[in-house]
């Protein structure tokens, strides 16, 4: 891949730029949507090469490829809804009867569905999880037409309702320009209706920024001293995502700013900034990009290098460009078994159920001293029973070696080596009390003593 | 071989389909029937209960599936009597008394240590058919000898003195032999008898039998404490309290040590031991100790019983028993090699089938080579016997039908033509191939001398896959190679060790030290030379890399798996050397990372062209990884911690 990112690096670094931008070209933010990459395309560079003067009427290229003049007031004006975070399984039948329940009758749906062509970057956004192949499930949103704008107007106040036959599900609504784009990649499609709601919500003054890359200790405080020392009484509040399950950081937040011009400013000014050892990385907000993942796939490149009018990948591109040159802050890993240096205990699988533990001896011994036996888990019925061609007649072992070194030699010269035509696997393990292991052969014993049947004397009915 | 149908015998085989869709209860009960599961037992009998209240006259198909299901369990589990006595009453209920004696007296021989059984056969008898006196008579020998000594086999006497007075023979002779014996109520036999020899006014016998039953009282006081300690004198199928193993083995190390005198209660203490215990092997062992303690003499009947007793062990205990089995097979040995010609055959025959049942129940490889060595052994002993005073040319000729005998069976079993009538062929498997391999192989060079034969076996076995990971057959490849000094075979042999044969660690390593010190001492320049070349580089090329004898072997040490690169690629793959293992694992093996690389060279920088054009910017693989942890390879976790959740 790597061409064009050494190629930004370098430019940053240095300062040299490239003749065509005139610019800080991969700090521009354009409609709300993202950044663009300027120093590859002229043509859209020139168009938009003013951060402060950028159109918030515009959407995005497609869009303006298709119809020219979208504004705000147009969206407005329109009977169409966007509503997302619908489940993939969703067809618009099931939406029609959704909004049948909440009493609107009357609408036409257009369901974002899968195309299938385009299978490799649906990780854009939410619906990671879309099965590719499946064309048959949807994008997570569709539009619906209403037939009058206010009737749309109205719907709309249901926004952040429980969906009442699905009640682990909210609506998520929002004016929505129209399901006659036509989507040639999914990833596209994502991107244009969640960008089209953060504008909506930039445009009702919520000036927020994401915030990723953060180290997992970062507090919320930390979060807006950074900003707030910058851009004093500017920051409204700092947030830092924590899971709910772990209580740990997830890694990104949000900041939200008074205006949008700080809002643009602290874009261009603070990203990369350190904080807690790691460089941040400032996005505009959106469904999204929350958790946006290194971007870095080849062919990704290689698409958008095919499709040059698709630029805005090669924005999201460049901002993880910027992270793959972030020191890498490594934790260090939780002690087990893999991870403890003094470990000594080799855990075998797929020992062949002829053999026995002095043959394996025969293969441990040679590489040092070890505690205790070789030992071999056996199966609660072992010693018949054994079929080879079945995978579940495989013992499993343990050795524990006195030496770090002499378990290592050996882990390294029989990994994979066959003992009786199976390859041995083997790694790092703990010693294991072989009576628990074999649970079931105890139950067995415990089986309570029940005496033999005994008959009534006259069964000899004829003595 | 009867015994084998019958357990793979449908008994609902031949009902009518009406008839089991009336009975489902009855159906499920048998198709559920587990052997080990005695609950499971027990209802299929509570099934036939209903199904014969249900159907008072049942018709023949009934009858035939409920019998069947009876042999089975019996034939399987002859110590159940309840069952026993259950099948005779419904032999009774089916066919007439003659059936159900017939049914009582194989119950008999089945189960020819109970009370109960003979006491039920012998009432039986003797009420109803009080003529037979000479088929009583012997059966009730027969009984004495089996039952006689057991502590509560009083029933048993009362009903032979019941017997007897009734035909009106003489009893004080049973009386003396009763008094004798330790038994529970041993009391009521004195005083009984003591009426009857007053009643006669024998009063020298009074005298006798009081000091006979003082003796006894003693006796059964001693015995008394394992006795009542005794809970479960019956056979079941779940395992007995290891409390009641150690009383019973406290009893027989009792009787043993303090009352070797008295063999006749001995054997009846173990035969009752092994009642509910009979899948004990310590008892077994024992058990079988003890009566060649006391059996010395050699006698054709008595090897017989023996025989006989070892082959009912090895058929009751658990496939785990190992300890008997091999008692049995060194027993066999040792008495073949002592006993007289007429005990040989049966001796021979036994160990056959013995061996045979051992390489059936034990696919395991250690206990399979070590059952094939003992049987190979006892072939030459038995078939192709010589002694020192064989004239040498008979010799030679039962060696070289040895080695025939031997070849053909190989043979025959690896191109599949197995003759199942002969014993050896009937044996092999893959496990114990090796063994006779390397005998036939061990006779054909050492015995007969053949070197030329002998590397034709070599060349025509070593492609079987199964010697080819035999330690034992590679073992005696190379001690052949090193007599011939052939250092060409030697080499090619050491550097396919681990590669191509994959052998134990160990056995390589010591091979590898061996060969080393061999080499320095027998081999010279020109053989150091020409030896590197390989054996027939001519038409395997690709396969063997020769390793250099003196330099290179020694890496194979506790490496297996080393060997040299193959020399047609000159240098070292770099495009591919980051994908192996050891690049990954860098050193920590078990944990596998990518780590970055620049991956356009800069071999050339100090060129001059590098310093006239500007450097290609670099380029990079792995990047996006830098930040990931590494991957672990953790079968640990996979099998063993998930497993458990």
């Amino acid at each position: 891949m790597s061409y064009h990112q050494y190629n930004s690096h370098y430019q940053r670094n240095t300062g040299y730029t490239n003749s065509n931008s005139n610019n800080n070209n991969y700090q521009q933010r354009h409609g709300g949507y993202g950044y663009q990459s300027g120093f590859q395309d002229n043509r859209h560079t020139n168009r938009s090469n003013n951060y402060s003067q950028r159109e918030p009427t515009r959407t995005h290229p497609i869009n303006n490829a298709s119809n020219n003049t979208t504004t705000n007031n147009a969206l407005r004006s329109t009977n169409q809804l966007y509503m997302g975070d619908l489940d993939f399984s969703w067809t618009q039948d099931t939406i029609k009867e959704i909004w049948k329940t909440l009493g609107e009758e009357n609408i036409r749906v257009k369901m974002m569905m899968n195309n299938n062509n385009n299978n490799n970057n649906s990780r854009f956004g939410d619906n990671t999880t879309i099965g590719n192949k499946d064309i048959t499930k949807n994008q997570g949103y569709c539009f619906i037409e209403f037939s009058t704008n206010e009737q749309a107007a109205n719907a709309l106040l249901k926004n952040g309702m429980n969906i009442p036959s699905f009640p682990q599900r909210r609506l998520k609504l929002n004016w929505g320009s129209g399901g006659n784009v036509t989507h040639s990649n999914n990833t596209l499609g994502t991107a244009t209706a969640t960008n089209k709601s953060i504008d909506e919500t930039n445009n009702t003054n919520n000036y927020s920024l994401f915030v990723g890359d953060l180290a997992p200790n970062v507090t919320e405080s930390q979060l807006y001293e950074l900003f707030n020392d910058k851009y004093p009484t500017m920051i409204e509040r700092a947030r830092v995502m924590i899971d709910r399950i772990t209580g740990v950081s997830k890694g990104y937040g949000f900041v939200k700013f008074i205006n949008s011009n700080i809002q643009s400013r602290a874009m261009i000014e603070l990203q990369g900034t350190y904080l807690n050892g790691r460089a941040i990385k400032i996005n505009s907000t959106g469904q999204g990009r929350q958790q946006t993942q290194p971007f870095t796939d080849k062919k990704l490149i290689g698409i958008n290098e095919k499709y040059p009018n698709k630029q805005y990948h090669n924005n999201n591109n460049k901002i993880n460009k910027l992270s793959l040159f972030m020191l890498p802050v490594q934790q260090l890993p939780k002690l087990n078994h893999m991870t403890d240096p003094n470990n000594t205990t080799l855990y075998i699988s797929k020992i062949s159920p002829y053999v026995n533990e002095s043959d394996l001896e025969e293969y441990f011994k040679p590489f040092g001293p070890y505690y205790n036996n070789l030992q071999i888990f056996k199966r609660d019925n072992d010693e018949n029973n054994i079929n080879t061609n079945d995978s579940k007649s495989y013992r499993q072992g343990i050795v524990q070696y006195v030496n770090r070194y002499d378990a290592e030699r050996a882990m390294i010269a029989l990994h994979q080596y066959p003992i009786d035509g199976i390859p041995l696997q083997i790694s790092w393990g703990l010693p294991i009390d072989v009576n628990q292991y074999n649970e079931k052969t105890q139950i067995h014993q415990d089986i309570q003593f029940k005496p033999q049947p005994s008959y009534p004397d006259d069964v000899y009915t004829y003595v | 071989m009867t015994d084998i149908i019958l357990i793979h015998q449908n008994a609902l085989a031949g009902l009518d389909p009406a008839f089991i869709k009336e009975n489902p209860e009855f159906v499920a009960a048998y198709s559920n029937i587990n052997s080990k599961d005695i609950e499971a037992l027990n209802t299929i009998l509570k099934a036939v209960d209903q199904l014969l209240k249900r159907y008072s006259t049942p018709n023949d198909k009934i009858k035939n599936a409920v019998e069947i299901i009876f042999r089975q369990i019996l034939s399987r589990y002859p110590l159940l009597f309840g069952y026993w006595k259950r099948y005779t009453a419904i032999e009774y209920q089916f066919h007439d008394l003659e059936t159900s004696l017939k049914t009582l007296e194989n119950a008999t021989e089945s189960f020819p240590h109970s009370i109960d059984l003979w006491c039920d056969y012998l009432r039986v008898l003797t009420v109803n058919y009080p003529k037979e006196t000479e088929l009583i008579k012997t059966k009730i020998n027969k009984a004495k000898q089996l039952i006689g000594s057991q502590f509560y086999s009083h029933p048993f006497w009362d009903l032979i003195l019941d017997y007897l007075l009734k035909t009106e023979s003489d009893v004080i002779d049973l009386y003396y032999e009763i008094i004798r014996i330790p038994l529970h109520q041993y009391a009521k036999y004195i005083s009984s008898f003591k009426k009857l020899l007053s009643e006669r006014r024998l009063n020298d016998d009074i005298k006798k039998v009081d000091a006979i039953g003082k003796e006894n009282q003693i006796m059964v006081n001693q015995i008394w404490r394992f006795e009542s300690l005794i809970k479960q004198n019956y056979f079941n199928l779940t395992p007995l309290p290891s409390l009641e193993i150690d009383n019973w083995i406290n009893y027989l190390n009792f009787l043993t040590t303090k009352h070797s005198d008295k063999p006749q209660l001995i054997r009846s203490v173990f035969q009752r031991s092994l009642i509910p215990c009979c899948f004990v092997e310590k008892i077994w062992v024992k058990y079988l100790t003890w009566n060649q303690s006391i059996n010395t003499k050699q006698n054709l009947s008595e090897l017989h019983d023996l025989v006989q007793l070892y082959e009912k062990g090895c058929r009751v205990l658990p496939q785990t028993a190992h300890e008997f089995r091999w008692m049995f097979v060194d027993v066999l040995e040792k008495k073949y090699t002592s006993c007289e010609k007429s005990g040989r055959t049966l001796l021979f025959t036994s160990f056959c089938k013995c061996i045979k049942n051992m390489i059936e129940i034990w696919p395991y490889r250690q206990d399979q080579i070590k059952s094939m060595e003992t049987y190979l052994r006892m072939l030459k002993i038995s078939k192709y016997y010589s002694a020192l005073d064989t004239p040498s040319k008979e010799l030679l000729s039962q060696q070289a039908a040895y080695t025939k005998y031997l070849e053909t069976s190989i043979n025959n079993y690896i191109s599949d033509r197995v003759d199942h009538s002969i014993v050896l062929e009937d044996l092999i498997n893959d496990r114990n191939l090796d063994v006779i391999v390397v005998e036939l192989i061990r006779t054909t060079w050492l015995v007969l001398k053949n070197t030329l034969q002998t590397r034709k076996y070599f060349n025509h076995f070593s492609k079987h896959h199964t010697l080819r990971t035999s330690v034992e057959f590679w073992a005696i490849y190379y001690k052949f190679e090193k007599s011939t000094k052939n250092f060409v075979r030697l080499n090619s042999f050491v550097s396919e060790l681990g590669t191509n044969l994959l052998l134990p660690t160990s056995f390589i390593n010591d091979i590898i030290n061996d060969y080393k010190i061999f080499y320095l001492l027998n081999s010279n320049i020109t053989e150091y030379q020409t030896g590197k070349v390989g054996p027939n580089s001519s038409h395997d090329l690709d396969s063997s890399v020769i390793l250099d004898p003196i330099i290179e072997i020694g890496f194979k040490i506790n490496n297996p798996k080393w060997t040299r690169r193959a020399p047609n690629s000159g240098r070292i793959n770099k495009t591919d050397a980051y994908k192996s293992l050891q690049y990954k694992e860098n050193g920590h093996p078990g944990i596998v990372s990518d780590t970055p690389q620049i991956t356009n060279t800069i071999i050339d920088r100090q060129s001059k062209s590098f310093k006239n054009t500007l450097p290609g910017l670099p380029t990079f693989r792995n990047l996006e990884k830098i930040n990931q942890t590494g991957n672990y390879r953790d079968y640990y976790s996979e099998d063993i911690l998930n497993s458990k959740q």
